[in-house]
């Protein structure tokens, strides 16, 4: 052999040390590194408590959803507050009407001429004033009394000559206020029981009074609940009392497909599940949150990825690239997605209504695997799969939309909704950002009708 | 015993590792310059087999998936260190003569000696040498791999041999010398 390595050219050098240590093995093994290799792999794995991995998943939602009910509740009792306003100034309105007081002599011309009317009809004119009901039984002539009406309209219309009625009632006014003597005593002012106007008159001013203390009271018990209420927290910000009505809350769930349009990924084609609550603080203004659970994809092939992974720190990635040529990298992961979203109807009536829709969207993954297809030469390839189970929360994207309530039963609903989402955040392990265009379809229940 | 490290119990983590040990630093001493470095890299790399145990499919060979591990172990060791290995390339050039003096006729070698010959080359050439002559890498991958240029790769790779070379001229030269 000697002389072997003369002459021995670069294939020979390296064929040599192939084919001696190439596949060298030694014998046995060392017990004493076994000891300090096992430390080593217990001192690599994080010891994290399980029970805070679970809080610092769930804490964001949780802040989130709590803020959004409070900011619901919210606008739901300044809706409240505005409509209890709104029903004390019509009361109040009501009140100084009422109060004009004692009866005009208009109306009180009108009621005889009422009063009139319902002797001639008797058995199918309804009573059309408190006045007219209370009218004695007796004083409803039957129809054959009619000849004495008959005679007494001619008196009044000899009285007012024979011009048109408004006209007449208008001087029998005049006439009376200014001699009311003598008005009282004609043919009109006898039919009028003066004890009985004296008596409603009466009666009147007991029920405006009543009614204007009640008012009084009402205000005054919310200026005092709204100063308890201050006093609780110590701050001069007049918060509306909570005042849930059922029929503003509705919920519902379904389904939704969404396809990707644009964004980092073009690939994210998926079917999801959806719930959502949604509380209407006006007949067509609703605020609606919720939950969307649907899978999000994205994935890189095509290029070489064994070099050309620039800016990607995925888990598993330079292990996949010691083991072969990446081919491909694709991540399937379920995406959790809470919408806060605003929806305008286009009626008063949102169980059949057209609606559009704006709002903005928090995101994470709950899961996502990262899969590697590694070539490890032409005829073979393995796989290896990552799993990813942490994923920030975060406010990724807005969501347009628009669509259709159909009524299905008295508090049952079909909601059919396209929706479009583009993130402005990066999400997952990826970065990715997505641009969907999808089709939400629910079914919405009411508490109340 | 693999499906047994997969459940994460420890005798099957010591299992594994009393099987493929040899096999193991067999592989990490031909990327290392002493045993106890050749340790650390397998250290490492078991470490890593153990955690991605479960990304391994059955149908794939064990030995084949643990092998590129190691390899990339070794790398990983290597980038790690490269400005400590820098700094002694230099007292390895000026041992090399002695040493290789000191070796038997080629044919005489051990693979324990032979594998000494790899060793003794400066870090960066025994890297490039491993990769591109024994593993069949090729200069891309290499300089990917360590963050090179392929010509840095091809230098090295010529400069590995040549030490090589020299190392077994050696042996031949004193083999002559005492048999004639």
């Amino acid at each position: 052999m000697t002389n072997m390595n003369k002459g021995m050219d670069d294939q020979n050098v390296d064929k040599f040390f192939r084919d001696r240590i190439g596949s060298f093995e030694e014998k046995g093994f060392d017990a004493d590194n076994w000891e300090r290799l096992a430390l080593q792999y217990e001192e690599s794995i994080p010891t994290v408590n399980l029970w805070e991995q679970r809080v610092r998943k769930w804490a964001y939602p949780a802040v989130v959803s709590g803020l959004l009910v409070v900011i619901s509740l919210l606008l739901w009792n300044i809706g409240q507050q505005n409509q209890r306003i709104e029903t004390l100034l019509a009361s109040q309105e009501e009140l100084s009407t009422s109060q004009q007081f004692p009866t005009p002599q208009y109306q009180r011309v009108d009621t005889l001429y009422r009063v009139d009317t319902l002797y001639y009809y008797p058995s199918t004119t309804p009573p059309n004033s408190s006045y007219e009901a209370k009218l004695p039984i007796d004083r409803i002539q039957p129809v054959q009394q009619n000849q004495q009406i008959e005679e007494e309209k001619r008196k009044v219309a000899h009285e007012v000559g024979e011009r048109p009625y408004e006209k007449k009632l208008e001087e029998m006014l005049e006439r009376e206020r200014k001699d009311p003597d003598a008005f009282s005593s004609d043919s009109v002012g006898r039919i009028v029981d003066q004890e009985f106007l004296s008596e409603r008159k009466e009666e009147s001013t007991q029920d405006i009074l009543k009614k204007e203390n009640r008012l009084k009271e009402e205000k005054s018990q919310i200026a005092q609940d709204e100063e308890v209420e201050e006093e609780k927290k110590g701050l001069k910000i007049k918060l509306p009392k909570p005042h849930i009505r059922l029929q503003d809350i509705s919920a519902g769930g379904g389904m939704i497909y969404r396809t990707s349009l644009g964004g980092t990924e073009e690939e994210a084609k998926a079917l999801g599940g959806t719930a959502h609550i949604s509380l209407r603080f006006t007949d067509q203004l609703a605020l609606e949150t919720g939950l969307v659970l649907a899978p999000l994809n994205s994935g890189i092939e095509g290029e070489d990825l064994s070099t050309n992974t620039d800016g990607l720190d995925l888990p598993g990635l330079s292990m996949a690239q010691s083991l072969g040529e990446v081919s491909e990298i694709s991540i399937s992961g379920q995406s959790l997605e809470v919408p806060l979203i605003l929806k305008y109807y286009f009626s008063d009536q949102p169980a059949a209504s057209w609606f559009a829709s704006a709002g903005v969207v928090g995101s994470t993954f709950l899961n996502q695997d990262i899969s590697y297809e590694i070539l490890e030469d032409d005829e073979s390839s393995l796989q290896l799969t990552e799993e990813v189970e942490e994923s920030p929360w975060g406010v990724t994207s807005f969501r347009l939309g628009a669509g259709r309530n159909f009524l299905l039963f008295e508090k049952t609903a079909l909601s059919l909704e396209l929706i479009y989402q583009q993130d402005f955040q990066n999400r997952g392990v990826m970065n990715s950002q997505y641009n969907l265009l999808g089709i939400n379809s629910s079914i919405w229940f009411s508490f109340k009708k | 015993m693999i499906s047994s490290c997969r459940k994460g119990k420890e005798e099957g983590r010591r299992q594994l590792y009393e099987k493929f040990y040899g096999y193991a630093i067999g592989l990490c001493l031909r990327y290392a310059n002493s045993r106890e470095e050749a340790q650390e890299i397998l250290n490492d790399g078991f470490i890593k087999v153990f955690k991605h145990i479960n990304s391994h499919k059955s149908e794939a060979s064990f030995k084949a998936w643990m092998r590129r591990i190691m390899i990339n172990a070794a790398i990983d060791h290597y980038r790690k260190y490269q400005a400590h290995y820098h700094s002694l390339e230099i007292s390895y050039a000026a041992q090399l003569e002695n040493r290789t003096a000191q070796l038997e006729a080629l044919d005489q070698l051990s693979r324990e000696e032979i594998l000494r010959m790899v060793q003794q080359l400066p870090p960066s050439y025994r890297m490039v040498f491993n990769l591109y002559a024994i593993e069949g890498y090729s200069h891309n991958e290499i300089a990917t791999k360590l963050d090179i240029s392929t010509g840095t790769s091809k230098s090295n790779l010529a400069k590995a041999r040549m030490k090589l070379r020299k190392m077994m001229k050696a042996v031949d030269d004193e083999y002559e010398q005492r048999y004639g």
